[in-house]
């Protein structure tokens, strides 16, 4: 290419002197007709190339150019020489205002004569939309030069002026933690352009990242009325992995951008020579650029995550198999859990899985499978729990819940997966295989479950009024008094007729002697009347009622064996004893008795009188 | 007229019934069963709050704080449990469990261990259990002395006199027991920390130099207080002055 245009241009100075003799024409061109904000190409042609000056471009935007082109065609016909030369000057504009604009003729100089071109008449229409900025809806940035609601058109204004520049692009400037967004870096350029070095990644720091493949197609953007390509050169998926206003800071990058040189070399023919402006030089140099910082603003979870969130933020579905339902003891089964759907699968924590103790559980494993098409990280992530059972029976594994975070409807949403039983069987004929693996199996303390407080007591003891205490109350303090009162009366009032009964045995006692000798006396009256029956009778009465009266018993109850009993006990004498059962005898038996065997009264008299008067000395 | 009386008496009647504590207490079992701990706590309160108190109560409003995050309140209402039923295995066990949460861990100051002996002696029954056996031993020492005296035979005589003996020196352990136990219940000698952390200080004022921290759950005695202060005593014997905002008495 540019051995061609330095050709070319040898051409045109070797035979520019024959051709500058002719009369040039030049003419300009462009649609008559032309909407609002629609870039249109303003052609210049003309027979010679010289140097254009374009006029005071009022209404009018120049876009890029001039896209210079030459052509010339030369014959010899029959010895004679014709020659056609076409030089085609390109601009690309836009109008900016409504209404019949014109655009003042050109002037072009080729050598030292001056040509002008004819003015154009252009009427501008309404435009349809005046949004001239395709890659701005990309981008999700406004850098036309109309006012833009983005601030970045204001910060931006310094480097978007030079010719080459860079630019970090999320695709969100808010999102929340976990929630997965497109970062892209895009290289704006006016010139030829290319990177000096292979480029390193973007260095996101707080994030979660994976790189795409950034788009390679290059896009046209206007920018403060400046048309650039524009060029993805690297883009990922970031999920951000704490709150708060996360920087993607500067990003730097050497690229080699075209610029005019001064040559300094020296004043040798040649070289000055190319020191025409034409020539002078245009040169890749290698520049540092750097991205502006680029905030997010990273949003915590709201509140109130429900049971079974592990940090999943995104789009879910789970799902649960086992992988058998009647194993044997010792063998294995597998619970797998997966996880689908889009959002930050490679960071989700496992779910919580009650299951079943007593068995060897071990550690789970994760398998993650996610592709990054539609620009979103997508695909499942697989938990696998191992159990190998140890003991037979039927058991049971609680629904798994798995909650995430929709950053979409900014909802936590919960899936639940179903119940699983499995059951367990002795081992085939042998009892022994389990003792093999646990040893002492059978004899396996109680797990201690116990990680939770007991269940509440459904119901209640009686209420009792707050703070009373027993002692307190009225009637315990008052029964301590009464029971002591009430044992303090028994013991009185026993006490009280113990006395008076005391008191009795003692009069009657006394009066005992007093009673036997006024009976004695009337018997003594009966044996001188000589009423000898009648006499044995009171003899009789006067005995009996003295016992009755000195031994406190009653008369009815009074009988020999009571009285020889109550005598034996008070050590009355055996001698006296038998006196009193040989005078009882004689008086019962001589009372009924033919009178020749009836004793001699005086003598039982006298026995009588002083048995009353032996036992008044023994008895008490 | 009669019947107005009627229609009045129902309707206290029904008054009565419709907030009896047994009915508020059942109603607060629902909200816990139903995962609302904090509104199961605040009806379990309105039964305190009618005046009344009973330590299944007191354990499930224990259950309820713990179930809420609240550590502090959660030992505090167990303590106040196993107050009232010194027996309740229940209480003691979550209250042990709790108790693993708290914060604060002290070197036990060693006591003498007749005093440790006496301590835990009193604290197995609760001031109505003492209560009730000293005056049952008191009305079998007043019978007991009674045979002694009357009876004639000499061994009712014997074992009146030793039952008697015997009874009276466990009426006055027990009496004294019970006492001991009446005067926490008047003037509660042992609190929990309730707040998060707490600042001890040497004297009862905001001023006061900070001697050191306690933390939600730690059990202290109390010693003395003034209005807004209360001087404390941790186990392993130091003291200092806390706000009375900041702990609950058992």
């Amino acid at each position: 290419m540019k051995v061609k245009l330095l050709a070319s241009a040898l051409f045109f100075i070797l035979f520019g002197t024959l051709l500058s003799g002719q009369d040039e024409t030049f003419t300009a061109s462009a649609p008559s007709v032309v909407k609002v904000g629609d870039q249109f190409q303003y052609v210049i042609e003309g027979s010679d190339r010289g140097s254009l000056t374009l006029p005071p471009l009022n209404y009018f935007q120049l876009l890029a150019g001039p896209f210079s082109s030459f052509s010339s065609h030369s014959q010899w016909v029959n010895g004679k020489m014709t020659k056609e030369t076409v030089a085609t000057y390109t601009y690309v504009l836009r109008a900016t205002k409504e209404g019949t604009l014109t655009i003042r003729p050109s002037t072009i100089r080729v050598g030292r004569k001056q040509y002008q071109t004819n003015a154009v008449e252009i009427v501008v229409n309404a435009g349809p939309s005046p949004d001239p900025d395709p890659g701005a809806a990309a981008g999700n940035q406004g850098n036309s030069g109309q006012p833009s609601t983005s601030r970045e058109t204001q910060s931006a204004d310094a480097s978007e002026k030079d010719p080459v520049f860079l630019r970090v692009t999320p695709s969100k400037r808010e999102v929340y933690v976990g929630e997965q967004f497109v970062s892209a870096l895009k290289v704006y350029t006016r010139v030829n352009t290319r990177p000096a070095s292979s480029s390193k990644d973007i260095p996101y720091e707080g994030y979660f990242k994976k790189s795409l493949d950034p788009d390679a197609t290059a896009q046209r953007q206007n920018i403060n009325g400046q048309q650039y390509i524009t060029q993805v050169i690297q883009r990922h998926i970031l999920i951000p992995q704490k709150t708060g206003d996360v920087v993607i800071p500067p990003y730097e990058s050497e690229w080699m951008i075209p610029q005019r040189v001064q040559r300094r070399s020296s004043k040798s023919a040649f070289d000055s020579f190319f020191d025409d402006p034409f020539f002078n030089g245009v040169q890749d140099v290698p520049t540092k650029l750097a991205t502006r910082p680029v905030t997010i603003k990273v949003k915590p979870l709201p509140p109130g995550a429900p049971e079974g969130f592990s940090g999943a933020v995104g789009d879910f579905s789970i799902d649960a198999t086992l992988s058998a339902e009647e194993i044997e003891v010792n063998e294995a089964l597998s619970l797998k859990i997966t996880v689908r759907g889009s959002g930050n699968l490679p960071l989700l924590g496992e779910p919580k899985v009650n299951l079943p103790p007593d068995h060897d559980l071990y550690d789970e494993t994760r398998s993650l499978n996610t592709s990054t098409a539609g620009n979103r990280i997508s695909g499942t992530v697989t938990f696998e729990y191992p159990i190998v059972a140890r003991h037979a029976g039927r058991f049971r594994i609680a629904p798994v819940q798995f909650a995430w975070f929709d950053p979409k409807t900014e909802e936590y949403q919960t899936a639940t997966t179903e119940e699983f039983t499995f059951t367990v069987l002795k081992g085939k004929g042998d009892d022994s295989p389990a003792s093999v693996y646990v040893p002492g199996v059978m004899h396996e303390n109680v797990a201690d479950l116990g990680t939770d407080i007991r269940d509440i007591s459904r119901t209640s003891q009686l209420f009792t009024p707050l703070a009373s205490s027993l002692l307190a109350t009225r009637w315990y303090r008052w029964t301590y008094p009464i029971i002591f009162l009430l044992g303090i009366i028994t013991v009185i009032l026993i006490r009280l007729v113990a006395r008076r009964n005391a008191d009795l045995t003692l009069v009657r006692n006394r009066r005992a002697n007093k009673l036997a000798r006024v009976r004695l006396k009337k018997a003594d009256r009966l044996r001188k009347s000589e009423e000898v029956g009648k006499f044995y009778e009171e003899i009789g009465k006067a005995i009996w009622g003295y016992f009755s009266d000195k031994l406190n018993i009653e008369t009815s109850k009074l009988s020999r064996e009571v009285v020889v009993e109550q005598l034996e006990r008070q050590d009355i004498s055996l001698s006296l004893r038998n006196e009193l059962l040989r005078i009882l005898d004689d008086s019962e038996f001589s009372r009924f008795a033919p009178s020749s065997e009836k004793s001699d009264v005086n003598q039982l008299y006298a026995d009588a009188v002083s048995l009353i008067r032996n036992l008044e000395n023994s008895l008490k | 007229m009669k019947r107005a009386y009627l229609i009045l008496l129902l309707s206290m009647l029904f008054g009565v019934v419709s907030a009896s504590p047994d009915s508020l207490f059942l109603k607060a079992n629902g909200l816990y069963q139903d995962g609302k701990y904090e509104l199961a706590l605040e009806q379990y309160m309105r039964v305190i709050d009618s005046g009344l108190e009973s330590a299944d109560l007191y354990y499930n409003m224990g259950n309820a704080a713990y179930r809420s995050n609240s550590i502090g309140y959660a030992i505090l209402y167990f303590e106040k449990a196993l107050k009232l039923d010194p027996s309740h295995e229940d209480a003691s066990n979550n209250l042990e469990f709790t108790s693993r949460y708290r914060v604060d861990t002290f070197e036990e100051v060693p006591e003498l261990f007749i005093r440790t002996w006496m301590r835990t002696f009193i604290l197995r029954f609760s001031e109505r259990t003492w209560s009730m056996v000293s005056l049952v031993l008191f009305i079998l020492v007043t019978f007991s002395v009674l045979i002694y005296i009357f009876s004639r035979r000499l061994i009712l005589k014997k074992i009146g006199f030793f039952v008697a003996l015997i009874g009276f020196v466990l009426f006055i352990i027990t009496f004294s027991a019970a006492i001991s136990r009446h005067q926490t219940i008047i003037r509660p000698d042992a609190a929990i920390i309730l707040a998060p952390s707490v600042v001890v200080r040497s004297s009862p004022s905001d001023t006061g130099t900070e001697l050191f921290i306690l933390h939600e759950g730690t059990k202290v005695k109390v010693n003395e207080g003034v209005t807004g202060w209360q001087n404390i005593r941790v186990i392993d014997g130091r003291e200092g002055w806390i706000s009375s905002r900041d702990f609950g008495s058992i």
